[in-house]
């Protein structure tokens, strides 16, 4: 068992979650939506923020049985350790891919709408260098690093939101009526698919401490995951419309480019995309410790440190042979990792869940 | 690109089994052994030809969604 100062706590592990979650709510949640659900999009976050207070309760509820445990213990205890040790190897893949995934969001949003004549390469070998280096100092380091993090990107999204605000036009909002409630629940599902990584990241439950505050920082967050979703896509369909944002591979940073305030302050686009930067450097950490506690678990390895780099080298390998085109890259994740990520990340955690209440385990 | 690729599994790897080693841990040792030669494999199948149908093409054909 790990002491409690190689530990971070419930409310660095929930600040982790949020930080995760902005990278891919700006680039994938704006489009979808409006495309889902059209004006009506800016609704479709209430939906999901029920589906997470599932989950946190869920969570809640599990580790108020198994206080020290990590989720793929519970896992073992609940189905057996052979079948459980299966699913968690499908996890393992899983996450694998996702990480992979997202090294390549990074990179090909970067070459996107910064750098088009830059070899691709040169930004997934920075990234990956920066997360190895860091990933060496263990879980501890990346939460207290996160907490400046969140600060920042926290700030700096206040004030997108606030310059955007002038631009926002209620007749891209309005009118919602009952015909909107299929799509907005059909649209509701890409951000449940993203928030689902909450259970992803509580693959790390034996690093946390005061596992009983999980539901206290779980609505605090479901609120505030809620508030700033709306704004997400209320700022981007509110200033460019339901059927520009749905065609547009990144509507959000089409949005703050047209910030101006009294022709001075413009193009902070860039300061957009670092914040994205970050979001992701989190994201692909954090699924790097989660791949590594979960190897740890199903071979009863003592330490995993040694794999850092290697998986690193095939992450690299992996996130460019994933896609040729970002055409394939918004193809994959609309077919087959939005699905895979509600099967994974909601299906199969409630039906363990269901399973340890009926065999009285949780 | 593809040298320069094995070259860096290469070092790595020495280096980390160096300290495996030292450490005697067995069972890490022999699986740090398995996905080193996994990962060798899987850059020179990508590296010696990086224009040859993508892992999302593949998948997404599989489930004939292309």
């Amino acid at each position: 068992m790990l002491s409690d100062k190689k530990k971070i706590s419930t409310r660095q592990m929930i600040i982790i979650f949020i930080v995760m979650v902005y990278s891919p709510a700006i680039r994938v949640i704006p489009a979808y939506t409006s495309e889902q659900a059209k004006q009506a999009a800016w609704i479709t976050p209430l939906i999901a923020f029920f589906g997470l207070l599932i989950i946190f309760y869920g969570l809640q509820k599990t580790f108020q049985k198994y206080k020290d445990a990590s989720l793929m213990e519970i896992i073992y205890d609940i189905i057996g350790s052979f079948i459980g040790k299966i699913i968690v190897s499908a996890y393992i893949v899983w996450i694998t891919l996702l990480a992979a995934l997202y090294v390549r969001y990074y990179s090909q949003r970067i070459v996107t709408s910064i750098f088009p004549n830059v070899d691709i390469r040169l930004f997934i070998i920075v990234m990956l260098v920066f997360v190895a280096y860091t990933s060496r100092y263990g879980v501890v380091v990346l939460a207290r690093m996160n907490e400046i993090i969140f600060t920042i990107i926290a700030a700096l999204f206040g004030v997108f939101v606030l310059f955007l605000s002038p631009k926002l036009e209620i007749q891209n909002l309005t009118p919602i009526s009952y015909l909107d409630i299929m799509p907005v629940l059909k649209g509701s599902l890409v951000i449940i698919a993203v928030w689902v990584y909450a259970i992803f990241l509580f693959m790390l439950s034996d690093q946390i401490n005061d596992k009983e505050n999980i539901k206290k920082f779980g609505i605090q967050s479901s609120f505030f995951l809620l508030v700033t979703n709306i704004l997400i896509i209320a700022v981007t369909v509110g200033t460019l419309g339901h059927t520009v944002s749905a065609r547009m591979p990144l509507p959000f940073l089409s949005a703050v480019k047209q910030i101006s305030f009294l022709d001075t302050l413009e193009k902070i686009e860039s300061i957009l995309v670092v914040t994205w930067i970050a979001s992701d450097f989190t994201l692909i950490s954090i699924l790097l410790y989660v791949i590594l506690n979960m190897v740890k678990s199903v071979f009863n390895f003592q330490d995993t440190k040694p794999f850092i780099n290697v998986l690193c080298l095939f992450l690299f390998i992996l996130s460019l042979y994933l896609t040729e085109s970002s055409f394939e890259l918004a193809e994959f994740s609309t077919k087959i990792a939005l699905p895979v990520n509600l099967i994974l990340g909601l299906a199969i955690p409630v039906l363990l869940f269901i399973t340890g209440k009926v065999r009285k385990k949780i | 690109m593809l040298i320069t690729f094995i070259l860096l599994v290469l070092v790595v790897s020495c280096f980390e089994i160096l300290s495996l080693v030292k450490r005697k841990l067995k069972k890490e040792l022999v699986a740090f052994c398995c996905f080193s030669i996994i990962i060798l494999a899987f850059g020179y199948f990508y590296l010696s030809n990086p224009f040859r149908s993508s892992l999302s093409y593949i998948i997404l054909s599989f489930f004939n969604l292309v």
